[in-house]
């Protein structure tokens, strides 16, 4: 991961914007960001006013290869650019703290479902107002993970848990696509004897298995680098299986036999999937050997429940 | 009901492969977004046209709420592909590095006609053209 980052802001009318971020994506790391000039609008959603000026921005790490990027981007702006009208290009360095501690700032407790608490681990439960005692208390630190709790499939996917979990210990569970570990906290707090949480992102791993130990669980939850082939290929199976990752990934899975992991009897929770592919992540689900029989829908977000029919 | 704008912001990103790092840190973290919910839903809704450079044009309201929506590929992207072309000539008046056909330019213009500000598709063909011509690649009949 890089530490710094160096940012390259130019200033441009907004009929050469299209061809200054072009330039930029050949420089840039994943992609450009383009935004009116001064940051700021201030004004309501039906009354905005033209835009004069915009500036192109893009961001490449600040290593070793820094200096002659940022010469090169230089020397293209000064050829292609011509006669167009743009500022000098301005850099700054740019700590990768200072955006990501600008999230965290946004990030408050909050209730999921009936008893589940995600808390944030710099905030100390012990001062929040409404705490029961039967809370599900899940402290977390989602740092560049994936699973902050507060998108509607991750919320729909913790109720699934509770309703599934409750008053049946000893389950035995996977969460495929892991991510910040919130799903695999919340499956082993609520009576699960053995998590396997896996993710192809070893970062996820690594936030996964310090999650787990900052909430008591670290015992239950198995975090560690992989996908649904490790699980095919080792014959594992589940009694209820999280995967909470997108349409597309679940769709593709159950071509790979998704439906093996779960054991018959048991139960697959599937999110990251939006209202109108529905149909196709369940036909999906059908030609893998689960049938589904819940569907939890929030906003545009559904939750998908399919159970494996006993042998 | 409208509401009071905080920024709106464009993102170019490559589709399905948003993450928290730059660009996206920065340019939403700094605005109080939930970048993890806006990188989940673009990926979501662009994992079908991975390869692509899809453009998502963010509106940030002062309660700290936002919606997107995805736009068309930018132009010289779109080029870029039509000409089979890594990238557009430094000296585009002296050197051509590739040529798109005008039934290409049909094709683009049709895919940019709602983001370009053309009346029709004619007009809209003469800005692609116009952009072609700037990045060093002829177009031809």
């Amino acid at each position: 991961m890089n530490s710094q980052w160096i940012e390259v802001a130019i200033e441009v009318k907004p009929e050469d914007a299209d061809a200054v971020s072009d330039l930029l994506q050949q420089y840039g790391h994943q992609g450009v960001v383009i935004e009116r000039a001064g940051h700021f609008i201030e004004t309501w959603e039906d009354e905005i006013p033209p835009v004069d000026k915009l500036e192109v921005r893009a961001y490449f790490p600040a290593d070793a290869s820094a200096p002659d990027k940022r010469q090169q981007v230089n020397d293209a702006l000064k050829y292609m650019l011509g006669g167009r009208q743009v500022s000098e290009p301005k850099f700054r360095v740019l700590d990768e703290q200072d955006w990501a501690e600008a999230w965290k700032a946004h990030y408050f407790p909050f209730r999921v479902g009936r008893r589940t608490y995600i808390c944030p681990q710099w905030i100390d439960p012990n001062t929040l107002p409404d705490r029961r005692a039967d809370d599900v208390l899940i402290t977390l630190d989602p740092g560049m993970a994936f699973g902050t709790g507060t998108h509607p499939s991750t919320q729909l996917c913790l109720v699934a848990i509770e309703d599934l979990l409750e008053g049946r210990p000893g389950l035995q569970v996977v969460d495929l696509g892991c991510g910040s570990g919130i799903l695999s906290i919340a499956a082993a707090k609520q009576g699960a004897v053995y998590v396997l949480g896996l993710d192809t992102d070893e970062m996820s791993v690594d936030v996964t298995l310090e999650n787990a130990v900052v909430n008591g669980v670290g015992e239950l939850i198995h975090a560690q680098h992989g996908s649904l082939a490790s699980l095919l290929h080792a014959a594992r199976r589940f009694d209820v299986a999280l995967v909470n990752i997108l349409s597309k990934v679940i769709i593709e899975m159950c071509g790979q036999g998704l439906g093996q992991i779960v054991r018959p009897g048991g139960v697959g929770v599937f999110g990251g999937i939006i209202m109108d592919q529905v149909g196709e992540v369940e036909e999906a689900l059908r030609q893998t050997g689960l049938e589904p029989y819940l569907r939890r829908p929030s906003g545009e977000w559904v939750v998908i429940e399919a159970r494996r029919p006993v042998d | 009901m409208a509401k009071k704008l905080k920024a709106i912001v464009t993102l170019q990103l490559p589709a399905g492969k948003a993450s928290p790092a730059p660009p996206v840190g920065p340019a939403l973290a700094q605005h109080g977004i939930n970048l993890m919910n806006f990188v989940k839903e673009y990926n979501a809704k662009t994992a079908s046209r991975i390869g692509e450079i899809i453009p998502a044009e963010i509106t940030i309201f002062t309660d700290g709420s936002f919606k997107f929506r995805l736009k068309s590929p930018p132009t010289a992207f779109l080029i870029r592909r039509a000409a089979g072309v890594d990238k557009g000539s430094s000296t585009p008046n002296r050197d051509k590095v590739g040529k798109i056909s005008r039934a290409q330019v049909k094709e683009i213009a049709e895919i940019k006609r709602e983001d370009l500000n053309a009346v029709d598709v004619e007009g809209a063909m003469l800005q692609i053209a116009g952009t072609a011509r700037s990045m060093g690649i002829e177009v031809v009949d």
